[in-house]
């Protein structure tokens, strides 16, 4: 689909009008009446706290609200900075976002991107209109990164309850760790900092039309930032109070859309990650706060064990099939173990992946059916990760994934011998 | 009288012996036409099996989940070798009956051609049947693994109604395909297709108000704020 596709024709009129812009922030809508009052004041105040001098343009990517949400963004912002609307009411990719659970999201951000293209921006800013804690620091923080520094993609970092983003602690930030050498510890937020560079880069690549219903889209972005070198960076922006995702996405599809998209990318770039060795730090920008524990809601281990031990009985053989006889053998026996005392050891889990990597490369299966038979072992891990840290606190958790990534690294031949073999 | 009976012995014995030898130049035939039947099949059957291997089949069938439900079945050899012995005994077979064709019996006589010209139907029905197998492993496959992420206990019970759901629908359409039974086979998975259909949807109804309630409520009315006990991302 070209730029003249995705660009409504009175889009690309007021983009000739104005000719080149420096920043342009993005905001993802649908139906937030009730906060996106809030989140457009902070854009704007804090558009003029830390780009005074510089040009500015808002853009509101609404999923069809019927609330006067989009009226509420040009209402509040006008005068201040130009507002421009697109509307995604007729999305092209019909699979719901993970991040957000907002429709027409990848419709969002390629329109974000080829705004960008068009205009020269040099920084864009991806934020979410259903925020409630936002406030001006965030566009400071987001933005200087890219407009002043030099960095590309800048990842918000928030104030998490050590049990929230459990996927992301136990696979997602160790596997891409791993494989990309940088220790970026939450790899996608939902709101995000892009370099104009970064962002013509992303929309030459095939995603658009190939993948963009099948994985995760802010994994996809993360993934292209760190694979070819561009440079990444987190913002810690303190606490997410977010209002309830509009579509809700199980488990399993979580599973594969942001795993299949991390084994995806590393088809393309098995260059790149085979010779990735070390891991280093990535900057951080704001300040860290230490702040005493949120609270979350019960984790519901019980059920993530019954889970477990439900796929080891019925899904044994297609485990079977995906999973090296010596791994199966280890998985087998933690059906037999009791619940308090229930453990699944890190190294496994480590083997466990690599061997998930390994049969989606070689398709033993189809690739959806693959990745969605990870879920029992992810609840069966999570049970083991919550079990063994419920007595610590956050430093504790951060030690534990910490060692869980060096392992993960330390693993790795594993993986890089096998992957090599198979393709000889 | 005597010479009578010279005659009627001589006559008979000629008779006799010249049948035999118009006889024995076909069953010469139909022997020459199994050997040479056993050793093309023979030979089909070597270099099928090295084309296969040479082309990695069997890697393709695994990744296509074939050689799984043939496993299932018990067949445990590769699946390269399974199609090499399918045309063995396809082109073994295929010269017998050049050699019971050539002995020229009346119940055998156009034999070749009523084989013939029953084997498109026997190819159609076969691919019928290649992607019914294909399809309920593959269908039954997703419904295993959408069930147990549910935590539906009976996860096996459905994968297995999916599987052979589809695989009596692909038999019924076979067998109407070669022509067998077709009639019966029409009534029968009519009135066992409709007759399930009917269970489920009373079933459904009656057992499910309150779900399909809440469900048309969720879709239809207000959304209510839910909490997730964990985040994952």
């Amino acid at each position: 689909m070209s730029d003249q596709a995705v660009l409504s024709p009175p889009l690309q009129d007021m983009i000739q009008q104005v000719g080149t812009t420096d920043i342009i922030v993005g905001v993802l809508t649908l139906n937030n009446a009730g906060t996106i009052e809030q989140v457009v004041k902070s854009i704007v105040e804090g558009l003029q706290q830390a780009f005074s001098g510089a040009s500015a343009i808002i853009l509101n990517c609404d999923g069809g609200s019927n609330d006067g949400t989009s009226e509420a963004v040009s209402r509040v912002a006008s005068g201040a900075y130009p507002v421009w609307t697109i509307s995604h009411t007729g999305v092209t990719y019909p699979g719901l976002a993970v991040e957000s659970g907002l429709p027409g999201r990848e419709e969002s951000i390629r329109s974000l991107c080829t705004s960008v293209q068009r205009l020269q921006a040099k920084a864009c800013l991806i934020l979410e209109g259903n925020i409630r804690s936002m406030n001006p620091c965030w566009i400071d923080l987001l933005g200087k990164p890219v407009y002043e520094q030099g960095e590309d993609f800048v990842v918000p970092l928030y104030r998490r309850h050590r049990y929230e983003g459990t996927l992301v602690s136990n696979l997602l930030y160790p596997l891409t760790r791993a494989m990309y050498g940088k220790r970026l510890r939450y790899p996608s937020g939902g709101g995000y900092g892009l370099s104009g560079k970064l962002a013509r880069e992303l929309l030459k690549k095939p995603y658009w039309s190939e993948g963009a219903t099948k994985v995760s889209l802010d994994g996809w972005m993360t993934t292209v930032a760190l694979a070819e070198d561009y440079r990444v960076c987190h913002a810690f922006l303190g606490v997410k109070d977010q209002e309830t995702k509009v579509g809700s996405v199980d488990l399993a599809n979580v599973l594969a859309q942001t795993v299949g998209g991390i084994l995806a990318s590393m088809e393309e770039y098995e260059a790149v990650w085979e010779r990735t060795k070390d891991t280093t730090d990535v900057p951080l920008y704001g300040t860290v706060e230490s702040a005493p524990a949120l609270i979350a809601s019960p984790v519901q281990v019980g059920r993530m064990l019954n889970g477990f031990k439900q796929g080891l009985r019925d899904l044994l053989p297609l485990w079977e099939l995906i999973l090296s006889p010596d791994t199966l053998s280890q998985v087998l026996p933690l059906g037999m173990q009791d619940a308090e005392e229930f453990r699944f050891p890190s190294d496994l889990w480590v083997q466990t992946i690599y061997d998930f990597a390994l049969a989606y490369h070689d398709q033993v299966l189809h690739r959806e059916h693959l990745l969605k038979s990870l879920t029992p072992l992810y609840l069966g891990r999570t049970a083991s990760f919550v079990l063994e840290t419920q007595e610590g606190d956050a430093v504790q958790v951060e030690r534990s994934v910490e060692s869980l990534c060096v392992l993960f690294e330390q693993r790795k031949p594993y993986l890089v011998e096998r992957w090599r073999w198979r393709d000889e | 009288m005597s010479d009578l009976w010279r005659e009627t012995m001589v006559a008979g014995f000629r008779d006799t012996v010249m049948q035999i030898v118009l006889v024995l130049p076909r069953l010469l035939a139909l022997f020459t036409f199994i050997v040479l039947g056993l050793l093309a099949a023979w030979l089909v059957k070597m270099l099928t099996v090295r084309v296969l291997r040479a082309f990695r089949f069997d890697v393709f069938c695994e990744r296509l989940g074939m050689s799984q439900p043939l496993s299932q079945a018990g067949i445990k050899q590769p699946v390269s070798l399974v199609v090499s012995r399918v045309l063995f005994w396809i082109v073994f077979l295929l010269f017998t009956f050049m050699g019971v064709d050539a002995v020229n019996l009346p119940a055998t006589a156009h034999l070749i051609s009523q084989i013939v010209g029953f084997l498109p139907n026997v190819l159609a029905a076969s691919l019928v049947l290649l992607i019914g197998v294909l399809g309920a492993n593959f269908f039954a496959e997703a419904a295993l693994i959408a069930s147990v992420n549910a935590q539906v206990q009976e996860a096996r019970i459905v994968a297995g109604l999916v599987r052979w759901g589809i695989l009596l629908f692909t038999f019924a359409m076979v067998l109407t395909q070669l022509g067998i039974a077709k009639e019966i086979v029409i009534a029968a998975f009519s009135i066992s297709f409709g007759g399930v259909v009917f269970a489920v949807a009373l079933a459904v109804g009656l057992g499910a108000r309150h779900v399909m309630r809440t469900a048309i409520d969720r879709r239809f009315g207000k959304h209510e704020e839910k909490i997730d006990e964990l985040s994952h991302l």
